[in-house]
Order: C-alpha cells, then sequence, then structure tokens
C-alpha cells in the first residue's frame, strides 16, 4: 500500500514540480527603424525688394528689416554650417560691390556682405549644442547705404545660402 | 528493476516532457495557455510628418506585430516590456515608443525592465488574437542611423 502510494505520488508530483516551475511564457520581437540623414534648407521668399531709399541725417540707404527668414537643419554630426555668399549688385554693365551691402541677422548687427566669392559663417553645429539636429531659423535684414556716385537704375544680386557638410 | 517501476518511470518522465515549457519561433507553450507571435520582426516604416504640424515628425507601423493566446483554462495577464531603441553608440529611450492593440489608443512604453500589462484573458480553451501598433515621435535631435528595441511579451498565470 505504502509503495502504491509512494508511485502515484511521484507520478503526480513530478508533473507539478514542472508546471509551478514557471509560470509564465514569453515571446520576444524586434522592432527596427531608419532615421534617415536630413540636410534642409529653405528660404521664406525666393527674392527681396530693398524698397524706395530713405534719408537720415544726409545718408540715403535702402533697407529691408527682416526680409528673408532661412530655414536650417542638419542632423549629421560633422561640423557643418550654414554660409552667405552674393555675387555684386548689377544693371547691365554697371555694378555696385556687394561688400557694401550690409546684412544682419534679428539679435545681430549689421556687417558686411563678403567679397564676391567668398562666404560668411551664418550659422554652425556648434551655435546649436546639444540639439544640433533640430530645424532653426534666422531672419536677415540686408541694408544698402548709397554713396551717391551710383548710376541709376534696377540692381540686381544673387544672394546664395549654403548648407555645407563637409 | 521491475517491469512495473520501469513503466511508472517511463510514464513520470512522458507527462514531465509533456508538460515542461517550451519554446520556439515565436510560440510559447505550457500547460495552461499558448502565446504565439505572428512575426519577429517589425520595421516602422519612412518617417512620416504630420500634415497639420510640419514640424512633427513620427514613425508608426499599424498592426505590425500580430499575436494569439490560446487559454486552455485560468486567468492569464499579457504584459509588454522592452528595451531602448539602440544604434551604435546613439540611443532612443523606450519610454518615448507608444503602443496599443487594434481597438485601444495609444500608450507610453514603460522604462526598460518595467513590465506594462496589455491584456487579461480567462476561459476554457478560448482563443485570442490581436495586434500591436507602435508609433515613435521624434524629437528632431536625433542621429541618423538603424535603430532596434527588442520587445518582450510575457504571459502570466494569475
Amino acid at each position: 500500500m505504502d509503495k502504491r502510494w509512494w508511485r502515484w505520488g511521484m507520478i503526480l508530483i513530478l508533473p507539478a514540480f514542472f508546471l509551478a516551475a514557471q509560470p509564465t511564457k514569453m515571446a520576444d520581437c524586434v522592432l527596427e527603424l531608419y532615421i534617415p540623414e536630413l540636410i534642409e534648407l529653405a528660404l521664406s521668399v525666393p527674392a527681396v525688394d530693398l524698397g524706395e531709399p530713405r534719408r537720415v541725417n544726409g545718408r540715403l540707404y535702402y533697407e529691408r528689416i527682416n526680409a528673408v527668414q532661412v530655414d536650417y537643419r542638419c542632423n549629421i554630426q560633422d561640423d557643418w554650417e550654414v554660409r552667405i555668399s552674393a555675387d555684386d549688385l548689377r544693371d547691365g554693365n554697371r555694378t555696385i560691390p556687394i561688400a557694401r551691402l550690409q546684412w544682419r541677422t534679428e539679435d545681430g548687427t549689421y556687417q558686411n556682405m563678403p567679397a564676391s566669392g567668398r562666404y560668411v559663417v551664418l550659422a554652425r553645429k556648434r551655435d546649436h549644442q546639444p540639439r544640433t539636429g533640430l530645424r532653426y531659423s534666422k531672419k536677415i535684414s540686408y541694408r544698402l547705404e548709397l554713396r551717391g556716385d551710383e548710376w541709376g537704375g534696377t540692381y540686381t544680386a544673387p544672394i546664395t545660402y549654403t548648407l555645407f557638410v563637409p | 528493476m521491475g517491469k512495473n517501476r520501469v513503466c511508472l518511470l517511463l510514464l513520470g518522465l512522458l507527462l514531465a516532457a509533456v508538460l515542461v515549457p517550451f519554446r520556439a519561433q515565436g510560440v510559447d507553450v505550457e500547460f495552461g495557455a499558448l502565446l504565439s507571435l505572428g512575426n519577429s520582426v517589425a520595421n516602422l516604416g519612412e518617417l512620416k510628418t504630420d500634415p497639420f504640424d510640419p514640424t512633427l515628425e513620427y514613425f508608426e507601423a499599424e498592426n505590425a506585430i500580430s499575436f494569439n493566446v490560446l487559454v486552455l483554462f485560468g486567468q492569464w495577464q499579457l504584459l509588454l516590456s522592452g528595451e531602448d531603441f539602440v544604434s551604435g553608440g546613439e540611443r532612443i529611450p523606450l519610454e518615448r515608443l507608444e503602443w496599443k492593440l487594434q481597438s485601444g489608443s495609444y500608450r507610453r512604453m514603460p522604462a526598460p525592465g518595467k513590465n506594462q500589462e496589455v491584456a487579461r484573458y480567462s476561459g476554457l480553451l478560448r482563443l485570442y488574437s490581436d495586434y500591436l501598433s507602435f508609433r515613435l515621435v521624434l524629437r528632431g535631435d536625433e542621429s541618423p542611423g538603424r535603430y532596434n528595441s527588442t520587445l518582450t511579451l510575457t504571459l502570466v498565470n494569475l
């Protein structure tokens, strides 16, 4: 009688042990995603008209406040920068050196544009640490003071914004 | 050793072997319930932009993972846990991932190592099927790359 109980006991206890040993069940899956490299640069307007000249303290100048908004974004870890370059103002054969055009950001002071073929840096990656991959904007104002010896005409100059990634 | 003892020993071992939990190919079986995944890898797809808010970028995969729970008997709780998204040295916290069942609304994932209840199941020989959808809204400053995260579904006997 004792042996029979022992046998049946083993038969029942052994499976019960395995049942109780791992009360959970699990299944794994992998989620994957790909974040692409993002290099974006956009201007709010394709052309800027400096409008009518103004005279202040005997000086004649054109000025357009917040003429263009530059939106830029780069999530690459290299030391990227946004550059401004331009060619001279021209009307046919007549030119006004582009270095006489001044520009500034909303919180900056006017500085001369670089000479044709050169560039200045508007923004760089390290300006936006640690969140360098976000989209940023800068509003640019332009100012051109006349000397008085310029020929009459409608002058235009291409101004180029470049998001440079080395 | 007598024949009876050998038979009893074999019977015991057979029963034990049948009742030992086993896992294979996304299926986890144990006496009382069965959990299976329809797929073990899910891609969150292309980066999307909210049409009403272009600054909002996100990944979303609807019904990305299908799963089945077969309840033989008893009450069971399905839990979800996971790890951070990792790409080399870059990391996106798991808490920024949202999940939902087919008929539910999005909820944030818990921190890695913590479980969140997905659903409760009970009954006698009942089959439950559902899908998990996922959404990950980016902050915009994440580094480019291919990120992976392992999620774990756990069925717990209540």
